[in-house]
């Protein structure tokens, strides 16, 4: 019986360097896709940032419109009558003496308190 | 195997075909149901602008509210969020959960919640883990002075537009201009930023800022409100204006409204008489006759007129004064408000020139001022007349005016002839400040020459002082000049009601200078018979409005009255016309 052996395994020859291209290929690929999605979170992570400020200022500004009405409301000539009807507030008058006019007023004839206007009460209500 | 990898490949195939489908083929078909479902067009509300007077002070603003609607397809518990929910928008429970247990996108459930009580809600919901409930902006129009300024001010229907008053002439300024944003959710709802479309910002209404001074008009008001209450009339209505420019700075009728619950009102409290109500205007239409001969050079202020003593017989009628004067000068006829003599004069410059006086000083015509329903009165032309019309007009009857007419003829007089439009609105300005558009003052004509406006005006001041019919309208510190007037109340459906009169008195002060003109007309006041005359009801009230408004504005008192002008005053009182 003759056997022939061959020495020689055959072995398959290992593509590195398409290997290495594609590994690298891959790795910018995943970076890439890695990146995007990093980005796209940051994108949405922004929005969403920008969406908490805008309610923020949103209601700022709703909150400074009620205090405004609100204001206008208690300082309204209506609520400081009221108030001034309730004795929480009162009214001094100024007197004469104590108004400095920059155009002092021409005074004739003599005061009286018998002067009669509606305001005396004379034909008043 | 072949029969596997065949299988596989057609499996694949058809997965193919229909990935290509749905991908391309039907993409504008499967994008709308996505956008329909996700995609949102947001309204950006725009606020509508404020109404203030002269000085600032907000007559009309806004307090913000929110509508609370609900989206069915997010709702997971509807019982769970009604309990949280229900003490918020102050509902029953089991009410607002029957609401909740809906499949509808967007169903209202509450409006005008109140700003604090929708983001105490959001914020119960977020720590509850809740949704499915979102609020809406809105608005609420309040008036800060209630009743006070009411007609000038107006009022909104229920879209928010104006109806009455400057919010209704004004409304192309005061309504702002709503954006949009169009916006998509992800499937809790809340928005994604990075997604939003087209994006258009909305524009706040502008600030309307009016010539009328609050502190003025609300003492103004305090005054008609003591006279209402004290002679109990059908209306009052008043207007202080300046005469020299035109500015109406207080306008108040009575009976009056609140303008926060205009549903309460009624339709007779609601009208703005100063411009809408036609009277009669009495005696006070004599400055028209006395200033139109004068300035026609026909007469002098001291130029003689025989007033028939008391009793004229003209076109088959009996024409009266209240006293039998003889002659009595140009100036006399106006202080003593004599009937005949304004009637002559308005015949001795003829019916044309007589009517051509009347037009000029505004009667017969809208003034333009900014509020809506303003009338032109009622003034008929000279072929229209009868025989006793050149008689009957002089004297105020036969013609119709409105306050605010004869009180801007009054101030024309005041203003040295000349008549200025009546302004109510002084400028608008945006919300930043800027001034978009201002209102100046406007002079419509010169009526009469600046000489015969003088000597009507002096006569009108001789008008408030013992000799006149208006003792009682006058100021202390103040020269004042009116004329009061008083007429026959017309009855609707022809002729005159007995026993009814509207009297007034329309005035300005200081008489050297003039800064403000008033007019106080009083709609059949409850006074004793023989009592109702303009100098004895309305003048009172014109004295007390003056006086408070000469210190309001801070007019500088140019005298003090003689301290015999009361004994005199009272001395005179039976040489005191009731006119």
């Amino acid at each position: 019986m003759n056997t022939t052996f061959q020495n020689h395994t055959p072995v398959n020859d290992i593509p590195l360097l398409p290997i290495l291209n594609w590994a690298l290929f891959a790795c910018v690929l995943g970076i890439w896709g890695l990146c995007y999605v990093y980005l796209k979170n940051q994108q949405h992570a922004l929005g969403e940032k920008t969406r908490q400020t805008e309610r923020a200022i949103a209601e700022m500004v709703s909150h400074n419109e009620v205090l405004s009405a609100q204001i206008s409301s208690l300082t309204s000539h209506i609520a400081l009558q009221k108030k001034l009807r309730e004795g929480f507030i009162a009214l001094a008058p100024i007197k004469d003496i104590h108004i400095a006019r920059l155009l002092p007023a021409e005074i004739t004839g003599p005061e009286s308190e018998t002067t009669r206007t509606a305001s005396t009460q004379i034909a008043g209500r | 195997m072949a029969i596997c990898c065949v299988g596989l490949a057609v499996v694949f195939t058809v997965y193919s075909f229909r990935l290509v489908e749905v991908q391309m083929a039907r993409h504008d078909e499967y994008a709308a149901i996505a956008a329909a479902k996700n995609s949102f067009r947001q309204v950006l509300h725009a606020r509508r602008g404020l109404i203030r007077d002269r000085n600032g002070e907000p007559l009309a603003a806004n307090m913000p509210i929110r509508t609370v609607v609900a989206d069915g397809s997010h709702i997971k518990d509807p019982a769970a969020l009604a309990k949280i929910a229900a003490p918020f928008l102050e509902m029953p429970e089991e009410e607002l959960a029957a609401k909740l247990r809906t499949n509808r996108r967007y169903v209202v459930i509450k409006k005008g919640v109140p700003e604090a009580s929708a983001l105490a809600l959001s914020k119960a919901m977020q720590e509850n883990r809740q949704r499915g409930l979102y609020f809406e902006h809105d608005a609420r129009r309040v008036y800060p002075n209630g009743p006070l300024l009411s007609h000038v001010i107006g009022f909104l229907d229920h879209e928010g537009k104006g109806v009455q008053g400057i919010e209704r002439t004004m409304q192309e300024y005061l309504e702002g201009h709503d954006g949009f944003r169009h916006i998509e959710r992800d499937r809790t709802g809340r928005e994604m930023v990075v997604y939003r479309g087209q994006e258009e910002p909305s524009r706040n209404g502008h600030d309307v800022f009016l010539t009328v001074d609050m502190g003025l008009q609300a003492l103004l008001e305090e005054e008609l409100d003591a006279a209402f209450d004290e002679l109990k009339p059908k209306s009052i209505t008043a207007v202080i204006v300046r005469p020299k420019t035109g500015e109406i700075l207080a306008m108040a009728t009575r009976p009056s409204f609140d303008i926060n619950a205009v549903g309460k009102a009624e339709p007779e409290q609601m009208k703005n008489r100063a411009i809408i109500d036609m009277i009669e205007p009495g005696s006070t239409f004599k400055i028209v006759a006395a200033s139109a001969a004068l300035n026609e050079g026909l007469v002098k202020p001291d130029t003689p007129i025989f007033c028939e003593n008391g009793r004229f017989l003209y076109g088959g009628r009996t024409l009266r004064d209240h006293h039998r004067y003889g002659n009595l000068t140009v100036h006399d006829i106006l202080v003593k408000s004599s009937n005949i003599g304004s009637a002559k004069l308005a015949m001795l410059m003829g019916g044309e020139k007589y009517y051509e006086y009347v037009r000029r000083f505004g009667f017969g015509e809208r003034s333009g001022v900014e509020l809506p329903g303003e009338i032109p009165g009622l003034v008929h032309p000279p072929h229209r007349w009868d025989k006793l019309t050149i008689t009957r007009m002089p004297m105020g009857h036969s013609v119709a005016v409105t306050p605010l007419q004869i009180t801007m003829a009054m101030a024309a007089i005041a203003n040295d002839g000349r008549l200025m439009r009546p302004r109510i609105v002084r400028e608008i300005r945006s919300e930043t400040g800027e001034v978009i558009k201002t209102y100046e003052p406007e002079v419509i004509r010169q009526v009469v020459s600046p000489e015969a406006a003088r000597m009507v005006r002096d006569a009108l001041t001789e008008v408030v002082s013992p000799r006149g019919t208006a003792i009682l309208a006058s100021v202390q510190g103040f020269s004042v000049a009116g004329k009061t007037g008083t007429a026959q109340r017309v009855d609707p459906r022809g002729g005159y009601t007995p026993g009814k009169y509207v009297v007034s008195f329309v005035g300005f002060l200081p008489a050297e200078e003039p800064e403000i003109a008033a007019s106080i007309i009083v709609d059949d006041a409850s006074v004793a018979p023989g009592a109702n005359y303009g100098g004895t009801v309305a003048a009172p009230i014109f004295s007390r409005v003056a006086e408070k408004a000469a210190r309001h504005l801070d007019l500088v008192p140019v005298f003090k009255a003689e301290p015999a002008q009361m004994v005199q005053w009272k001395k005179s009182g039976s040489d005191r016309s009731t006119n």
